[in-house]
């Protein structure tokens, strides 16, 4: 009433109220304008703020040393910004506390996660660097923006982090995702790759002897298997960066890829990139293992939720979410297991993600040095196995695997060690983010909800990554 | 900005001589509304003239050192001529410009009609009205997204209930449906305020009118269409305005909601320019199209009050 009665008593007064509120009005329009305009505005305001928000502490001490702390010896405390992705388990905040006690103050992480998507991370990380702003000091970085980050002059490369011989003891793999034009970027981090979750206990009453290893298998078992109540199969197949991945693993394993070694498009030679679309929309509409809701899948999470729940046969999903299945809420806790994908033909572990994280240096940050600290700890042994032990994450370090506290922890660990080794990148190029976000995700999104056909959306695809590489 | 007023209306009165006075009374008002018009050229103007500035030029940030290439209007010409999803953007956002207008003002003036009457608890509704509007699109987004979800969503459910459908469907994942799921969660959440403005409109009509049409034996719907209908048509035309204003530059609600998707299925102007400047990292194309759209919505504006006579400044006729 009140509100209704202020506006009202405006309207009396309509000549100077609306001349007012239509200024405010047209105000805003030109604002709205602006909502997607460059980062002119935080170029401008951010530098003067930031520098002074994330550092008080040393110009403080730096301005009146004497009088103040004669006790405080030698280096001056620093702290560093974090930009992160989300943490679904709440591991890494406490990793981060960690850390801050073990440098007894001199280095302090601020961590922050930006968002709930991978994307979230990297368009706040372009907002800050493209400002050349100091906010970021070190960021985690999903394979695809070692590249992108790179060629735009963003990043340090590790030189002076990760010596020679410390290198030897990553996977390879995983130093490939992080290198660009020869140079490492971002140091592993944590490991990722797919498995195909399954439940034991269902394989077996079902009467079969294994999980399956080629497609055919698993929409056999699964088609079998499935009840009103349990899906035969759950995927996240959204259109996002998880659901395309999910659809190059059938790519590839079909023998296609999205480009060659030279980054020549080869998308639409061949028929891999129509059977692959063929055979994941046959799942979800003609032999229905895969339930449409899948297409709302937003990230590996939302797929495995079913599996814990007792709601699907089969899973794919990042290894990264195995010890999820035995959180204590699990309808299945004892009853699943892990294997590799599966393949076209069955020969042979079908091919898998890529999917380390990696940590970098903004080239803007004003501590590069202890940020290059920061990040040895994080991606030390001990971090990376402690990682592992809590949140079931996977190491970047094949010595980790061969731990006898993660031996006697995860049974599993010696059979996924070997798919660490075999995974595969996308493509490396700093176009990926691009081609990802405008073309493939799009028409990913077209094909599986039938708005056009396979042969169409291979077309469309080849196309607009074409145009973009071009520049 | 209510200091300017004397400067508008003094000189019709005191004309055809300004007196001394007069002129330093004027110089008064300029000088007290000066820093407002700076506040406003500062936030306002240099922004949207940096935009422009960088509309002119191609600008990629993709790899370090590119260097800045003036292209003068080439970006706007490339985005008329030769894209496809600006015009799918395009398409996108008029399509929910009309049909979220349209839906608001029906529901909104059926709203604002009961809120007009006198009856027990009218400040109850009107507040309990207002809730969807009180709320940060974001959260109503994410609210929507539960209620469409395609297997525990409560939209589904009711369907499925009273049997219109068979089976739970993905809402906001079919090329279909989704933009219309997606103009359901906006006109949902703002239609009280369509049907607040009007309520206010709608008190000041005198309420003789209403009682001599009665006498002279008016029916209902001839009150409605022959008074308040007429006599709030200026009311109307403002929020219309301030609507469409909203809805034409969209981001949030598609931002959350859909992603844009499916495809580009509900990809709205601002999310486009959005990517175009975030993902493409090309500023100078992004700011073109941030541009374009403000020229829309200017021009739209333009229509509103020029042609249609919205009250505002100027339109002194209205009266």
């Amino acid at each position: 009433m009140s509100i209704g009665e202020v506006i009202a008593g405006m309207t009396r007064r309509r000549q100077l109220a609306t001349f007012a509120s239509v200024a405010a009005g047209i105000a805003a329009a030109a604002c709205g304008g602006e909502d997607a305009k460059p980062a002119a505005p935080a170029a401008k305001a951010e530098p003067t703020k930031a520098p002074a928000a994330s550092a008080p502490e040393p110009t403080k001490a730096a301005a009146a040393p004497a009088p103040t702390t004669a006790a405080a010896p030698a280096a001056q405390p620093v702290k560093i910004t974090w930009f992160a992705g989300r943490d679904t388990t709440a591991f890494t905040p406490k990793q981060v506390e960690e850390f801050n006690k073990s440098t007894s103050g001199k280095i302090t992480i601020d961590y922050q996660e930006q968002g709930q998507q991978t994307s979230d991370l990297r368009d706040k990380f372009i907002l800050v660097a493209n400002a050349k702003d100091p906010a970021a000091d070190l960021v985690s970085m999903d394979v695809p923006f070692v590249p992108e980050f790179a060629a735009a002059g963003w990043t340090l490369d590790m030189d002076k982090v990760l010596m020679p011989d410390e290198k030897s003891k990553f996977f390879k793999g995983t130093l490939d995702g992080a290198t660009y034009s020869g140079k490492l970027y971002a140091v592993p981090w944590y490991n990722n790759g797919p498995g195909l979750y399954y439940r034991k206990d269902l394989i077996e009453q079902g009467g079969f002897k294994g999980p399956p290893k080629s497609y055919d298998e698993l929409l056999e078992q699964a088609k079998k298997l499935q009840t009103a109540d349990i899906a035969g199969f759950s995927a996240q197949m959204s259109q996002t960066e998880g659901g395309i991945i999910i659809w190059m693993e059938y790519l590839w394993g079909y023998g296609g890829d999205l480009t060659d070694d030279k980054l020549e498009v080869t998308l639409d030679k061949g028929t891999a990139g129509v059977d692959s679309f063929k055979r994941l929309l046959s799942f979800m509409y003609t032999d229905k293992i895969l339930p449409e809701g899948a297409l709302g899948y937003k990230t590996g999470a939302d797929a495995q939720n079913p599996f814990i729940e007792g709601k699907a046969v089969f899973c794919r999903q990042w290894t990264s979410g195995l010890t999820q299945n035995d959180r204590d809420d699990s309808k299945i806790k004892g009853k699943w297991d892990v294997v590799p994908l599966p393949s076209q033909k069955g020969d042979k572990a079908g091919p898998g993600c890529l999917g380390t994280w990696n940590l970098g240096i903004s080239k803007f940050s004003k501590n590069p040095d202890a940020t290059g600290e920061a990040i040895k700890w994080f991606t030390s042994p001990a971090q990376q196995k402690a990682r592992y032990l809590a949140m079931g994450v996977p190491p970047c370090r094949p010595a980790v695997f061969d731990d006898a506290d993660v031996k006697a922890k995860y049974a599993f660990a010696e059979k996924l060690k070997g798919t660490f080794e075999s995974l595969k990148p996308r493509p490396v190029t700093p176009f990926y983010g691009q081609m990802s976000a405008n073309v493939i995700q799009p028409v990913f999104g077209k094909v599986t909800t039938k708005a056009i056909t396979p042969e169409e959306g291979i077309k469309e695809m080849a196309d607009g990554m074409r145009k973009i590489m071009k520049g | 900005m209510t200091a300017t007023a004397p400067h508008f209306e003094a000189p019709p009165v005191r004309a055809p001589r300004r007196s001394v006075q007069a002129l330093l009374e004027a110089r008064f008002a300029a000088l007290l509304v000066a820093p407002a018009m700076a506040v406003i050229a500062l936030v306002a103007f240099y922004p949207l003239g940096h935009a422009l500035w960088l509309s002119l030029w191609k600008i990629n940030l993709r790899f370090a050192n590119t260097p800045w290439v003036f292209v003068g209007l080439g970006n706007y010409v490339d985005a008329i001529t030769d894209d496809a999803r600006w015009l799918n953007a395009l398409r996108v956002t008029l399509t929910i410009t009309f049909t979220s207008l349209l839906a608001e003002f029906v529901l909104g003036m059926i709203f604002a009609l009961v809120m007009n009457q006198s009856f027990k608890g009218r400040a109850l509704v009107r507040a309990s009205v207002l809730i969807p509007w009180s709320l940060t699109t974001v959260v109503s987004a994410r609210m929507w997204q539960v209620i469409y979800h395609a297997s525990y969503g409560v939209f589904n459910r009711i369907l499925v209930d009273i049997g219109l459908i068979d089976a739970y469907k993905p809402w906001i994942i079919s090329p279909v449906f989704t933009i219309w799921a997606m103009i359901g969660a906006d006109v949902w959440k703002t239609t009280p305020f369509v049907a607040l403005l009007l309520t206010a409109g709608m008190q000041l009509i005198p309420g003789e009118l209403y009682e001599a049409a009665a006498i002279d034996g008016a029916t209902a719907w001839d009150r409605f269409w022959r008074i308040t209908f007429p006599l709030l048509r200026p009311t109307m035309l403002v929020a219309l305005l301030f609507r469409m204003i909203d809805v034409f530059r969209m981001l949030d609600l598609p931002f959350v909601l859909t992603g844009g998707g499916p495809g580009q299925a509900t990809e709205t102007l601002s999310l486009y320019t959005y990517r175009v400047i975030f993902t493409d990292l090309k500023f100078g194309g992004g700011s073109a199209l941030a541009v374009l759209t403000f020229l829309m919505i200017l021009g739209s504006a333009f229509i509103f009050i020029r042609v249609l006579g919205a009250p505002v400044a100027g339109a002194e006729s209205e009266r």
